[in-house]
């Protein structure tokens, strides 16, 4: 009896095989409520049997007191707030202007970054399907800097540019410019050949064939690298702000490591993480906006 | 030099209406795979005259598809000489259309927006392709669906979607690849319709490859069958048109039918 019941119930699932692997709502809570579970019974775990349990991995009561009271420590009062009224380590008020004071900055600079690398991607890479000696040229190149770990570059940028918002957003561009060239112009040479054929024997020629018909047809396949390459501009941010920088979300991580503070630091990588989460599914939805065409 | 420039101006003035639709001597292509030198085409020449229908028959791998491609302009010889309205093709040009096997039309463009592709991207004025446009868009029964995106439509109808375009972009010549292959019977036969009221509209020179005798019968002023990399079958058809099913009896057209099967078998039965 039981038997059957599951023989039949693995039909019905045969039947509508999917090779489903993105969560639904419901998935994606089940999962968190599991993994805020687990962390919860480790901390207890640590902190019952160990004397500094709590400081290696705090309760999230603690991260969610403690840890988010304060990063009011880290408000310079840049949002017409002043210091002293927002009350600063301890504050609530002082805690959301620094999350949100850095945030925004550490945003400015993806955001920046992420534009120019975009692109700056998409005319170099376009350039390299296009015109064959700076495909030459540059394919050998690239496919080595590929290989570098670019995050380990970021001390580099720097020290070019000093500690400002421009080395972070150069940093930005450097890293994430190279996924969408490389798509780009992988892309193209995908192309089917009736695709770019069939409108030259229309009469398009020249520039216009390559933003009118090139650009818009490979769209849909550098959907993914565009959104892979905006969470490497977040990752890559990080790393730039984490060498002398003193704004940023990337700042703040790197300052509540220095000291140990991990309940802090954990509030600020749940911004941060969540921030990521957001630009990857702005940018895969801005793409999917733009290629409502496709089959 | 200069002598020569002038008699040829001379001639062209003389012949100017005589001047073929295509005039091709001496082609040979060749193509360089992995492994060895292909040659499609050897030694082949071919005129076409101006308003004619022409069908290219053969079957697979015997560069019918290759020789509609250098008349495009997308293939370049390895030799000979190819002049389409007395000019040599060099690449290609808004006046020389052609219809792809494939879905070959830009997804990402309405009906609409598709069928005037051509003249927009040329910088022709609105007010100029604006009627044509409307017009082959009736002409091939796509009214009413100008702004459908092609993902929307069937492949008969993207199929008329890429006919309108051509007709629309106005080119003296069409090319048409085995443009009906994937399609069924039914919706095939209804785009030939389309097809032939569009060319008796225009009288444009058309050339069409296919491996089905029934559609080159059916099509076409005259049909040649490549073999051995030349023209080696070439027979004119003068059934009176509109040519309906009543071909399927007629005694003259079966006997064309056999020949034309006959030459076409030939070089499949080396290859088995």
């Amino acid at each position: 009896m039981r038997g059957s019941r599951r023989a039949r119930a693995a039909v019905t699932r045969g039947r509508v095989l999917s090779l489903r692997t993105r969560g639904t709502v419901r998935s994606v809570l089940i999962g968190t409520a599991v993994a805020l579970v687990l962390w919860e019974v480790a901390a207890r775990i640590l902190a019952a049997t160990t004397a500094q349990g709590d400081r290696v991995l705090p309760s999230l009561t603690k991260v969610a007191t403690d840890g988010f009271l304060g990063l009011g420590h880290y408000y310079k009062g840049g949002l017409g707030v002043s210091v002293a009224t927002a009350g600063g380590d301890g504050s609530a008020l002082a805690s959301t202007l620094a999350l949100v004071e850095n945030a925004g900055v550490t945003l400015m600079r993806v955001g920046v970054g992420l534009v120019l690398a975009i692109a700056l991607g998409i005319v170099l890479g376009l350039l390299v399907a296009a015109v064959r000696p700076v495909r030459l040229s540059v394919s050998g190149v690239s496919e080595v800097l590929r290989m570098l770990p670019a995050l380990a570059m970021a001390p580099l940028f720097t020290i070019w540019f000093g500690a400002t918002s421009l080395a972070s957003v150069v940093f930005v561009v450097f890293s994430v410019a190279f996924i969408v060239l490389l798509a780009t112009s992988n892309a193209v040479a995908n192309l089917r050949p009736e695709v770019t054929e069939y409108p030259r024997t229309l009469g398009v020629r020249g520039v216009r064939l390559w933003t009118r018909v090139v650009l818009p047809a490979i769209l849909p396949e550098i959907r993914g690298p565009l959104v892979f390459g905006g969470i490497v501009a977040w990752a890559s941010v990080l790393a730039s702000e984490m060498y002398g920088l003193q704004e940023g979300l990337g700042y703040m991580l790197n300052d509540t490591l220095r000291f140990s503070i991990i309940e802090r630091m954990v509030v600020v990588a749940v911004v941060f993480s969540a921030l990521a989460l957001l630009t990857m599914k702005l940018l895969g939805a801005l793409v999917d906006a733009v290629t409502r065409w496709r089959p | 030099m200069t002598s020569t420039t002038s008699a040829a101006g001379a001639s062209a003035v003389e012949s100017a209406a005589a001047t073929p639709a295509f005039h091709i001597t001496g082609l040979e292509v060749s193509f360089r795979t992995r492994e060895r030198t292909v040659t499609p085409l050897r030694g082949l020449d071919l005129d076409v005259p101006r308003g004619q229908f022409l069908c290219i028959l053969g079957p697979s791998g015997q560069g019918k598809s290759t020789l509609l491609r250098v008349m495009a302009g997308l293939q370049p010889p390895t030799a000979g000489e190819v002049l389409a309205e007395g000019r040599a093709v060099t690449g290609p040009d808004a006046n020389l259309g052609m219809v792809f096997q494939q879905d070959a039309i830009p997804q990402w463009l309405r009906v609409r927006d598709n069928v005037s592709f051509g003249p927009r991207m040329r910088g022709v004025p609105a007010s100029e392709w604006g009627p044509r446009v409307d017009h082959f868009i009736e002409a091939v029964g796509l009214a009413g669906r100008e702004r459908a995106w092609p993902k929307e439509l069937s492949g008969g109808m993207r199929k008329r979607v890429a006919i309108a375009a051509v007709f629309a972009n106005d080119p003296d010549i069409l090319l048409m690849d085995e443009p009906f292959g994937s399609l069924d019977y039914f919706t095939r036969a209804a785009l030939h319709e389309t097809l032939l009221k569009l060319w008796a509209e225009t009288a444009k020179t058309t050339v069409f490859v296919t491996h089905d005798v029934d559609e080159a019968i059916k099509l076409a002023d005259r049909i040649i069958v490549v073999t051995d990399g030349r023209v080696g079958l070439d027979v004119s058809v003068d059934f009176d048109r509109p040519r309906g099913d009543e071909l399927r009896m007629d005694p003259r057209a079966d006997e064309l039918r056999q020949g034309l099967l006959e030459v076409l078998q030939a070089p499949a039965r080396m290859q088995s």
